[in-house]
């Protein structure tokens, strides 16, 4: 393995003259003979190269260390240092004069049982890209400061246990996190109704708004588009206005990604009666078989698939089957799905629905079935026209057909397996062929009921629809158009012209959004208050009721949508009695007593409040038995969800051969130059969070991208393109249909060639600040962030294989990727590894590097071991620990958001990414493997596209956080012992100590120190232009002095998102994870008092608490009983490692636990089909316990 | 060849004010820098003596001191929070509130008062709002500190060490420079440290905030940094708590002939209340008839029902019988009632006690 120093970088020439070839990593220290077998062996099994060989030694990325080297200080002579140095003297003292009187504002009446600077948790519910995910919000003097997922709720749990029994709980994901800062979003609209004027919003007052919309509401029809409806009061609303305006009303549930060819075709196949979105039981599977869909970032699927996923993978720890938690991926584009495949196919768009029908055709024959004339008709024709790349075994010299391989996983996992189709649902003809022959599959291979099943949705909800929405759209021409919760016009491109031609456009928002201003003038804007501000309630699935309360007082003047649609009603004149304020002179005198705003506004205009018909829908529909009312309704919103007994699975439907007649699949057209395709952003899903900055911020899983969006382009492209291919900050034009954008590319490995991916749900043109950079000199006149992918869908939706081009443009723009960023130097840091070859050769369990972990001898010294540090450090009581399984991690980056929001990360903004000062504490590192356009014979062959095209990629997702050492390079560099160990094991930064000379950084073999360049915190935005350092608003606004009064609040509400436990960094300090001291520090206290020892996992970090799959195990390491210690136990030797350990001798409290792939390595291990749990498997299993107990003896 | 000029001599001026006459202005500075950075470094950057006018003029003298009230009274969540924090309105209001309220026809409770009814009131142009008092914050530590009241008043550490002698003062000060040396000064004695003392050749010896209970209170015997106050407060006054907390600085328990409210004494010892006599019969009825009518006084703190101990009555009893002699004061016409009496005898124990019984018995 080539390791470079840093002064060898500079001396390297431009990259593509001779750059660095990954080779095998340096496995000397396990001896030659062990060296040699395992390359041999990697080699005949066709594994190339370990996955971190990738990182740090690419000749580009070579290139950005080099330029960084270079680019130094620019023209400061010593006279200007002089002076510099003595303004900044000046400076500093005038900065430490006496501060502003701080203001300190009490109570009016402290609640009972308060005590200020204690949290109280709340219990409720938020939506997430149209589901409903049951929260606890954490409040601080009644500001809300952290959401985490309310363990009250099945959905948030995992059901699958690990090794050690411990099941996930209370989980959350990426977007419902980060929607904390939705909430104080100074772009929402802070001053009440408007009416659209131009440009700009002209205000009204609520009694105006509901004066014109009543009227309006009077005749003509209503059409009424709303987000995905479920929860019984929601539903109710929705039902009594269909009774109160009759057939003038017509509904639709929107959202983007509503899977429509999906239902079309469960309707097809299993009748009408099944035609409803399935829900996913991942968790009962042990195959999965993705086609063309990603599984975890797909904008179809949310919390609850990440959850069973994670449950799913969970199983590998168990050793239940040789076939067990086997994921196969058959894609175009490397989704986040497909880079945790175990085996992943790479295919063209338009062989995807032949690659499904020939799985169908092979599981057919298997399992002795006929598969329908028709279907095999249209598969005879188009087979021959597939050429995938064969899987490689070492037995078969010319690999294994993936089709063949695949359906006898499948028919080996029978009755236990997923073919799942979600995300491919607009690939146009094709998109009814691929989900019927899932749906053939699922169906004979008795998959449906058990891990895809329609049982349990709920009664509530009403699905979302496009083409239901369009319809919905077309008829309100002419009449009233009410918009609550979507932005049709922003991803719907027919929807600009339905709103032009209704004649009232009512929008209930939280701003003035696309769809507000595609409307003539005099469009009304209703603005609705955010889910942490109001009531509500879900139903998420069948039986799990949620409910939602507000945890803060309304910010703005607002109304809950659902209020609003009442008011409108009651003005109307059509209201039923349930929208009505009950018994006025009972309402009067609560009004009296109880001040607060929207209680009186909605009694003051004889509207029923939305909390009190919420409620009296609960009391009627929700409580079971006639138990007491009030005792209901407070234990309720204590738990937040009540129920959770999840309905009975229903039976089996069975598959209707007729469906077939018109889902044969259609033989891919004559390819266009290049297929596009448009898939949902993997971070910010609809764009409906587009001005989040913490989610802008947050790297794309796969490509590391923050901030913008891109082209992705497969490495076999850029020759067509007429690039060489290190060529970086390239723009091409694209053109699809009449459309013309220019957008940056990023160069996408795994990518099939042929193949452009470009993301929907950016582009935002009226979300704000934030979304929207409003100078457009800074991004070049690039599209760049603008590219809105929605308007480039082709006909009736179709958003995957449109026909496109591409051309260079003159033009560079710099996509801020974080990848490039704290290189770990080539070092072998993400292990993978394959099953089979581990029970394959006993032999090599010597490649586990570390043996023991965490253990010191008696006198806490490490013997045999070379030390630089002068005396090791002991932990006599507890020292706080980690365990990360790489298996379980699906690069989410909830853990990235969470650690964010608990520790007051700031955010830096586009402009300072770029420049590599990111300030996450924690990131998932991205690492490929296998051949990549990295392997120097690529570009030895330049012309051979053959090769290019056989080139793919395995992915390691590795969450990289400090290590916390037990001999930290960073301590025996500072000389401020500004970093130092505590006694229970953290490695702990000392702001106020710190002076920025960031020796700890550099001397950090993690890369996970971050320094404040700026004062991050505290940047307030400015017109651009006016001497701001960053290209856009950035997060975390703290002012100076005080906020006192709601004036001054409604400048920078965003500072009362941070978190009071934690210290806001200023600038020319460094900061990094402190393993949530603050988390600790919390239970530590209550053990004091109480004089118990906490229990383990009481104390957990933001990130572990976070993690849908329960990737990060946290604990004492100390203890043995705890789960962290007990699960780097029971990995199998050499499965947990300590990164960098044994090179270094750093002893870090963090340890890993491999990534390990199941892949076929010898004929054993694709199963007969006549034996579909045969002696194979059960051998399979007892190797490989047996290997962990042995191996625990020997060592 | 030219004889070369004779080199020019300066006399050097040596005389004092030769060097003020010359070097003045240089000088000027060096005074005003030196100053400056003497004040700076004396005060400002500790704020050591901070003293902010705060818009009402709130006197501790005059709570603390005069009329012995103890700091946990109104800053109730210091024993349970990070914060001592600033007492709610409420907690003025409820011996101050405009009926009948203790000192009705000060200015600055009329003040008090007004913001009260109000809801907001201006200060120097800047309207503050919510009907409290906007105080000006005087002890502010920085961000990066933490700073639990809590784990400090349970080990017995008095308000004063800290704060110093608030029940003194008529404007509070910053007593402490609460600086870290100044933390250090404590916590190095090894007086808090759990289990193991420190030792200064053995910095990994040092170590805060793990502390036992026990420990803390073994050694508090031979603290010489803490001065542990003698604390008599108005609720231990009878002598009937028998609490002994407070180890060997048991208090001398004052007798109920000690009624003059003088100035405090050097040793922060409070003074009590005068109390005479028990509770009334038709209050200990009154409060019977109200907790029955209000079920959900039952989940209040048990301190405040009927089972208060004998000396609490008597607090109570004396302070009923203060509300009464300043209802006849104010409306010498009107009678006082069973009603008006039953009245101040619920403000007393139900609505003004945001304590709880830790509060005193400590």
């Amino acid at each position: 393995m080539s390791k470079h120093v840093w002064s060898d970088l500079a001396e390297l020439p431009r990259s593509g003259a001779t750059a660095p070839s990954t080779s095998q990593p340096a496995r000397a220290e396990f001896g030659a003979d062990v060296a040699a077998a395992l390359a041999d062996l990697r080699s005949r099994h066709g594994l190339t190269t370990v996955s971190s060989a990738a990182e740090g030694n690419t000749a580009d990325e070579i290139d950005a260390i080099r330029a960084e080297l270079q680019r130094g200080v620019s023209g400061v002579n010593r006279r200007g240092l002089l002076q510099l140095t003595g303004a900044a003297a000046v400076f500093a003292l005038a900065g430490c004069w006496h501060k502003d009187p701080d203001t300190l504002v009490p109570h009016a009446n402290q609640p009972e049982g308060t005590t200020t600077g204690n949290a109280v948790w709340y219990s409720t519910t938020l939506r997430s890209g149209g589901r409903a995910v049951a929260v606890i919000a954490k409040t601080y003097d009644g500001r809300p400061i952290k959401l985490e997922g309310n363990p009250d709720c099945p959905l948030n749990n995992g059901t699958v246990a690990d090794n050690q029994g411990n099941v996930a709980r209370g989980k959350l994901d990426t977007r419902t996190q980060a929607s904390l800062m939705d909430l104080y979003d100074p772009d929402r609209r802070q001053t009440g109704p408007g009416r659209k004027q131009g440009d700009a919003l002209q205000a009204i007052g609520w009694d105006e708004l509901d004066a014109t919309v009543g009227a309006a509401l009077k005749q003509g029809p209503v059409t009424l588009i709303t987000g995905p409806i479920d929860g019984p009061a929601r539903r109710q609303l929705i039902d009594d206005l269909k009774k109160a305006f009759g057939a003038r009303l017509t509904h639709a549930a929107y959202d983007a990604y509503a899977p429509d060819a999906a239902i079309a075709a469960r309707g097809l196949a299993f009748g009408d009666a099944h035609a409803k979105p399935a829900t996913l039981r991942l968790e009962r599977a042990s195959v999965i078989v993705t086609l063309g869909s990603d599984l975890l970032g797909g904008g179809q699927t949310g919390l609850p698939e990440q959850i069973g996923f994670g449950d799913f993978r969970r199983r590998i720890g168990h050793g239940e089957a040789a076939t067990t938690g086997q994921l196969i991926s058959f894609e175009p584009t490397l989704s986040q799905t497909g880079a945790l495949a175990d085996v992943r196919v790479r295919c063209a768009m338009g062989e995807l629905a032949i690659v499904a029908w020939a799985i169908a055709d092979e599981v057919a024959k298997l399992i002795g079935a006929t598969l329908p004339a028709s279907a095999r008709q249209a598969l005879d024709a188009n087979r021959g026209a597939l050429a995938l790349k064969p899987i490689a075994s070492a037995e078969h010299a010319e690999g294994l057909d993936p089709i063949a391989y695949t359906a006898r996983q499948l028919v080996a996992a029978k009755g236990k397996g997923l073919v799942y189709v979600g995300g491919a649902t607009h690939c146009g003809a094709n998109s009814v062929p691929l989900h019927v022959a899932a749906n053939y599959l699922n169906a004979i291979l008795g998959n449906e009921g058990v891990t895809i099943e329609t049982g349990s949705n709920a009664a509530s909800a009403i699905t979302p629809s496009i083409s239901a929405t369009e319809r919905a759209l077309t008829a309100a021409s002419g009449g009233t158009l009410i918009v609550v919760d979507a932005n049709p016009v922003f991803s719907l491109p027919m929807a600009e012209a339905a709103v032009k031609a209704a004649t009232t456009v009512v929008v209930l928002a939280d701003r003035g959004d696309e769809t507000l201003f595609a409307g003539n003038d005099g469009a009304l804007l209703a603005p609705t208050p955010h889910g942490l501000e109001s009531w509500g309630d879900a139903e998420p699935r069948a039986g799990v009721f949620c409910l939602q309360q507000p945890c803060i007082q309304p910010l703005w003047d607002s109304r809950a949508a659902e209020e609003s649609l009442m008011a409108f009603a009651v003005a109307a004149g059509v209201a039923p009695d349930a929208f009505k304020a009950a018994k006025p002179e009972k309402a009067a005198a609560r009004v009296a007593v109880c001040s607060r705003a929207p209680l009186w506004d909605a009694l003051a205009h004889g509207v029923r409040p939305w909390q009190d018909y919420v409620r009296s829908v609960w009391l009627a529909k929700v409580r079971q038995g006639g138990g007491d009312e009030r005792a209901f309704w407070t234990a309720a919103l204590a738990r937040g969800c009540v129920g959770g007994a999840t309905a009975a699975d229903s039976a089996a439907p069975a598959f209707n051969d007729a469906a077939l007649a018109g889902a044969a699949p259609v033989a891919p057209t004559a390819p266009a130059r290049f297929e596009l395709v448009l898939s949902a952003s993997r971070i910010m899903r609809d764009g409906a969070q587009a001005n989040n900055a913490w989610l802008q911020e947050t790297s794309d899983p796969v490509s590391k991208a923050t901030w913008d969006n891109y082209l992705a382009v497969s490495t076999g492209d850029w020759q067509k393109l007429g690039l060489p291919w290190y060529a970086k900050h390239t723009v091409v034009t694209l053109t699809v249909g009449a459309a013309k954008v220019k957008v940056p590319v990023h160069m996408q490995e795994g990518q099939h060639p042929g193949t452009l991916e470009l993301f929907l749900g950016w582009g935002r043109t009226r979300a704000g600040q934030i979304a929207m950079p409003d100078d457009t000199r800074l991004r070049g006149g690039i599209d760049g962030v603008t590219v809105n992918g929605f308007a480039l869908e082709g006909a009736g939706h179709q958003r995957w294989g449109l026909a496109a081009d591409a051309t260079l443009e003159i033009e560079s723009y710099e996509i801020a990727n974080t990848q490039s960023h704290h290189h770990m130097d080539g070092r072998d840091v993400a292990l993978d590894d394959v099953v089979e070859l581990h029970r394959k050769d006993p032999k090599l369990e010597a490649r586990g590097h570390h043996h023991a972990l965490w253990q010191t001898g008696a006198d806490g010294r490490e013997h045999g071991r070379l030390n630089l540090w002068g005396h090791t450090h002991i932990f006599p009581g507890r020292r706080w620990g980690m365990v990360i399984d790489m298996n379980q991690c699906i690069a989410c980056q909830a853990c990235v958001v969470a650690c964010t929001v608990e520790n007051n990360v700031p955010v830096v903004g586009r402009d300072e990414v770029r420049k590599g000062r990111e300030m996450h504490w924690i990131r998932i590192d991205r690492y490929y493997s296998g051949h990549s356009r990295n392997d120097k014979r690529a570009e030895e062959r330049p012309g051979d596209q053959g090769y290019i095209e056989k080139l793919d990629v395995e992915v390691v997702f590795q969450p990289m956080l400090c290590q916390h050492c037990g001999h930290a390079p960073c301590e025996e560099v500072c000389p401020a012992t500004a970093t130092m160990r505590n006694e229970e094991g953290l490695n702990i930064q000392v702001y106020n100590r710190c002076i920025g000379t960031r020796y700890c950084s550099n001397n950090c073999p993690y890369k996970v120190r971050r320094f404040n360049f700026y004062e991050y915190s505290k940047y307030r935005a400015g017109p651009h232009g006016s001497g701001a350092p960053f290209d856009r608003v950035v997060g975390n606004l703290v002012s100076e002095g005080s906020t006192s009064s709601q004036a001054e609040l409604s400048q920078r509400p965003l500072e009362m998102v941070l978190n009071p436990e934690i210290t806001v960094r200023s600038k020319g300090v460094m900061e990094k994870c402190n393993f949530c001291v603050q988390r600790t520090r919390e239970v530590r206290e209550v053990e004091k008092a109480s004089g118990r020892k906490h229990r383990d996992g009481a104390i957990t970090t933001a990130c572990a608490q976070a993690c849908p799959t329960e990737a990060i195990v946290f604990g004492d390491i100390n203890d043995e009983s705890t789960r962290v210690s007990r699960t780097v136990a029971a990995a199998p030797t050499g499965y947990a490692y300590l990164l960098l350990d044994k090179e270094l001798n750093t002893r870090p409290s963090v340890a890993y636990l491999r990534r390990l792939r199941h892949r076929p390595v010898t004929a054993e291990d694709v199963p007969t089909p006549h034996a579909a749990h045969g002696p194979r498997d059960a051998a399979g299993t007892q190797g490989f316990d047996d290997e962990q107990s042995s191996h625990g003896e020997q060592h | 060849m030219s004889e070369a000029p004779r080199p020019t001599t300066f006399r050097v001026p040596v005389s004092p004010v030769d060097i003020i006459r010359r070097y003045w202005l240089s000088l000027l500075v060096l005074l005003v820098v030196v100053v400056f950075g003497v004040q700076f470094f004396r005060t400002s950057f500790y704020d050591k003596g901070y003293a902010p006018e705060q818009p009402i003029a709130f006197s501790h003298a005059r709570h603390a001191g005069l009329n012995g009230i103890d700091c946990k009274y109104c800053h109730f969540n210091a024993e349970r929070g990070k914060h001592a924090g600033v007492p709610p309105m409420s907690v003025c209001m409820g011996c101050h509130s405009t009926l009948a309220g203790v000192m009705a026809n000060s200015p600055e409770i009329q003040k008090l008062n007004e913001i009260a009814d109000k809801g907001s009131y201006t200060e120097n142009g800047v309207v503050h709002e919510g009907g409290v008092v906007h105080w000006k914050r005087v002890h502010n530590l920085p961000d990066f500190v933490y700073f639990p009241h809590k784990w400090h008043v349970a080990a017995g550490v008095a308000c004063q060490t800290c704060h110093g002698p608030v029940e003194e003062m008529a404007v509070v000060r910053q007593h402490a420079t609460l600086s870290m040396g100044w933390c250090l000064e404590c916590h190095r004695r090894g007086n808090y440290i759990g289990g193991r003392s420190h030792d200064p050749e053995k910095p990994e010896s040092f170590s805060v905030g793990t502390a036992n209970y026990d420990v803390q209170r073994a050694r508090i015997a031979y603290d010489d940094v803490v001065r542990f106050t003698e604390r008599t407060t108005a609720a231990s006054a009878g002598g009937a708590h028998g609490d002994t907390a407070h180890g060997e600085t048991h208090t001398q328990v004052s007798t109920d002939d000690d009624h003059s409210a003088t100035a405090p004494s050097q040793q922060y010892t409070t003074k009590l209340l005068p109390s005479s006599g028990g509770l009334p019969p038709h209050y200990q009825e009154a409060m019977k008839q109200v907790v029955a009518e209000n079920p959900q006084l039952k989940d209040l703190p048990n301190w405040r029902l009927a089972d208060l101990p004998e000396t609490h009555r008597k607090i109570y009893g004396e302070l009923i019988a203060q509300d009464v002699d300043e209802f006849k004061r104010q409306y010498p016409d009107k009678p006082v009632t069973a009603e008006q009496e039953r009245e101040f005898f619920l403000r007393r124990s139900f609505m003004n006690s945001p304590t709880q019984c830790s509060t005193c018995h400590q």
